[in-house]
């Protein structure tokens, strides 16, 4: 009976292992045989890239279901290392991949979305010529993607860092043919790798101190390093959370990055790789709750961040870039939440904020194909007739981000504002004011966004609206669903299920969960405030003399506003042309005269050498035989003098 | 004095013209054939020391020099003929375009 048993164990435990280990790799295997595609591009290959990218994303979910399931059923972790990677003195990283309850999470929102927008993709990207190489590109991202959250030492995410932020700069300028989109991919990936220098300094020091990258071993070891050093290690490694998650200063990539195709922004910048900072910040939770002042300046960031992309939301015109500026505000809430010790309702907020900005931005896509690749929101209108599905899911993800009642937005946004105001350290009340202004800011923009994309005004493109194929519209549907009915069904589970792993949960998480002082509350200011902001939103909509004279009351801060507060005008004065200069200044005496003329010195003065030494050879036979004589008759001399 | 020492210093005496010889003169033959006397210089040399020690390795040298005389004139010899075919005069100083 025992031995039945253990065989029944050792077997299940091998396929964990395997479907743990395959679950990164079918979307690697995806990405290198759609790479032959595109090698050995022709029609077939085309029309069925597509289809092949989908399915590994797929069998990628159902590996992972398989493994979380396990995970559900009271397993703590499933483990698996592959090989050992780097081996040398003290210096041990491995190919090991570990699923736990945060990055089983992580994997099924990646996995899942990855293979709804794969499959959306085939629609959205059905007359584009480079096909292959795109759903080539996006399955090389979920490999990283993957790698990332599933890596069980730093080292492992971050390869999967570095390469979620390569595939991101392909696929941002994958349309490289028109500069400004090649343009706004390489200032991803430079900002980015701003972010990273200052993850690769964390790394660093706590490799020097603790000498493991193993996210369990530094959890055991962690009270070796002094506190300072933890602080200062805890800020530089959310400076490179900053850097890919969009936070003030670095988020300047991000609305840029709305140059790339559509499905592009619904999964790489609403979805999954920017959710990398939090996820990475929660993995290390156990560093940053002994590091309080870290986690201070993480919530201001993440409230300032917040407040400042609402504000920039409110008034663009183009559809995408609100999604963008919206997607930087609700990262800002989630390192609010990191802030004030709520780990697990900030794995919550990415959760919900995944489903309901992938459905926003996949409508908005699918806006966008039907009018014919207009985006501008002032020429749209009316489209709720011509594109019903969209319209439905576009309104059910736009109640769901206003944090409007019983949607998901409204239990992840609450729990952050509740934890934000119940925190412990003296600006907690400034940030939660903040945090409520944001989310009447969200309300507001994102009706507006509805309402200037569907209901008002004639619609003004140049081509007839239509609306979109079903490979489009069936993911919309199923992301729209969860976006309305997640947080009431699982909220209250996932942050059980979550807070169970986080053992230091600071204000928020588990004990605060039991006991909420002032909930109900702050459950009805923000439903009021909620409501507040999507009816503003809309009477900004339909009465437009209404929003004229507003504007005319500020207008230098409405200039601001459109003007995205010229942080990008700021950031090319005092950044990125001086550097430009210094680089132009030291290449022209740097570089050309004192590096080069050094080199060509040197072959100068073996030429001198060579033609001075040259004249010897005068062709005069009459020399060579002196030379010789004479030469030969000293030689002897001298011998004979040395020599006896 | 000895009568080896007579012999060397002729062979000396010999040497030196040829050697001077080949300095100063800018008929190409003429150089040969002080080449040639600096050579024969040098098998006088070999013969008296021979007989002095009674060891007769060195006449066996002096046919080896006499060979390589043979020869290297030879060659020489045909040298100075294209060098005439090339530049229509045997003088030594005229052929001197292979310089640096």
């Amino acid at each position: 009976m025992d031995h039945k048993v253990v065989l029944v164990g050792g077997a299940s435990a091998v396929i964990q292992k395997v479907s743990l280990f395959f679950i990164p790799i079918m979307p690697l295997i995806g990405a290198i045989f759609l790479g032959l595609c595109v090698f050995y591009r022709n029609e077939l290959n085309e029309k069925f890239s597509g289809f092949l990218a989908t399915t590994a994303a797929l069998c990628s979910f159902i590996l992972a279901a398989t493994c979380f399931n396990e995970i559900l059923a009271g397993e703590t972790a499933v483990g698996f290392t592959a090989w050992q990677w780097i081996k040398s003195a003290g210096l041990n990283v491995d190919f090991g991949l570990k699923m736990d309850r945060l990055s089983g999470v992580m994997t099924l929102v990646v996995t899942g979305i990855g293979t709804l927008i794969h499959f959306y993709s085939i629609g959205y990207m059905e007359h584009d010529e480079n096909r292959s190489k795109f759903f080539c590109y996006l399955n090389l991202f979920l490999f990283s993607m993957l790698l990332l959250v599933l890596g069980d030492n730093l080292i492992m995410t971050f390869v999967g860092w570095e390469g979620v932020g390569l595939c991101s700069y392909l696929l941002i300028g994958f349309w490289y043919k028109e500069m400004p989109n090649a343009i706004a991919g390489q200032k991803a990936f430079v900002v980015n790798r701003i972010g990273d220098a200052g993850f690769l300094l964390g790394i660093f020091i706590i490799f020097t101190f603790l000498g493991t990258f193993n996210y369990s071993e530094i959890a055991s070891l962690i009270n070796k390093m002094p506190t300072t050093v933890i602080e200062v290690v805890a800020l530089l490694l959310f400076v490179g959370a900053a850097g890919k998650s969009a936070q003030i200063p670095l988020y300047v990539w991000l609305p840029d990055a709305m140059a790339g195709p559509t499905p592009v922004s619904a999964l790489i910048h609403a979805a999954t790789m920017v959710t990398a900072g939090i996820y990475m910040i929660c993995r290390l939770s156990f560093m940053y709750a002994l590091a309080p002042n870290a986690l201070q300046v993480v919530a201001l960031i993440g409230a300032l961040t917040a407040f400042f992309a609402a504000t920039i939301a409110t008034s663009q015109f183009d559809i995408k870039k609100v999604l963008a500026y919206s997607t930087v505000s609700q990262l800002g809430y989630m390192f609010l939440a990191l802030g004030v010790g709520a780990f697990s309702n900030a794995i919550f907020h990415v959760v919900t904020h995944a489903f309901f900005k992938a459905c926003l931005f996949m409508g908005a896509g699918s806006v966008i194909a039907g009018c014919h690749h207009e985006q501008d929101m002032r020429k749209y209108g009316g489209l709720w007739k011509k594109m019903p599905v969209t319209f439905a899911t576009y309104i059910a993800a736009t109640y769901a981000i206003a944090g409007m009642p019983w949607a998901s937005g409204f239990f992840s946004k609450d729990q952050i504002l509740w934890a934000t105001y119940s925190a412990n350290f003296p600006l907690a009340k400034f940030l939660w004011l903040l945090s409520v202004v944001t989310a009447f800011l969200t309300a507001f923009y994102m009706t507006r966004s509805l309402f200037m994309t569907f209901f008002t005004g004639p619609y003004r493109g140049e081509h007839e609206a239509h609306e979109s194929p079903m490979t489009m519209t069936i993911p919309l549907v199923l992301l729209a669903i969860p976006s309305l009915v997640f947080g009431y069904l699982h909220g209250e589970n996932l942050m059980h299920f979550l807070a169970d792993w986080t053992r230091s949960d600071l204000k928020g998480g588990h004990h605060a969960l039991m006991h909420k002082p002032m909930y109900h509350e702050l459950e009805m200011l923000s439903i009021f405030i909620a409501c507040s902001g999507v009816t503003l939103g809309g009477l900004h909509c339909m009465f437009p003399a209404l929003s004229k004279a507003f504007n005319n009351l500020f207008p230098t801060l409405h200039k601001a506003f459109i003007n995205k507060w010229w942080v990008d005008e700021i950031y090319f004065a005092l950044i990125v042309n001086p550097l430009r200069s210094i680089s132009a200044v030291l290449f022209k005496f740097a570089d050309r005269i004192l590096i080069d003329g050094s080199v060509n010195s040197l072959a100068d003065l073996t030429k001198l050498l060579s033609s001075s030494m040259s004249r010897a050879q005068s062709g005069i036979i009459g020399a060579y035989s002196h030379v010789l004589m004479f030469g030969l008759v000293g030689f002897i001399m001298v011998w004979v003098i040395f020599n006896g | 004095m000895d009568v080896t020492s007579f012999y060397l210093l002729l062979s000396i005496t010999l040497f030196s013209i040829g050697a001077f010889g080949v300095l100063i003169r800018k008929n190409a033959i003429i150089i040969f054939m002080c080449i040639e006397l600096m050579l024969n210089a040098a098998n006088i040399a070999f013969v008296a020391l021979s007989r002095q020690y009674g060891d007769l390795n060195s006449q066996v040298a002096v046919f080896f020099v006499m060979a390589v005389a043979a020869a290297e004139a030879a060659v020489g010899l045909a040298i100075i003929l294209a060098v005439f075919r090339h530049y229509r005069t045997i003088e030594a100083d005229q052929a001197c375009e292979l310089r640096g």
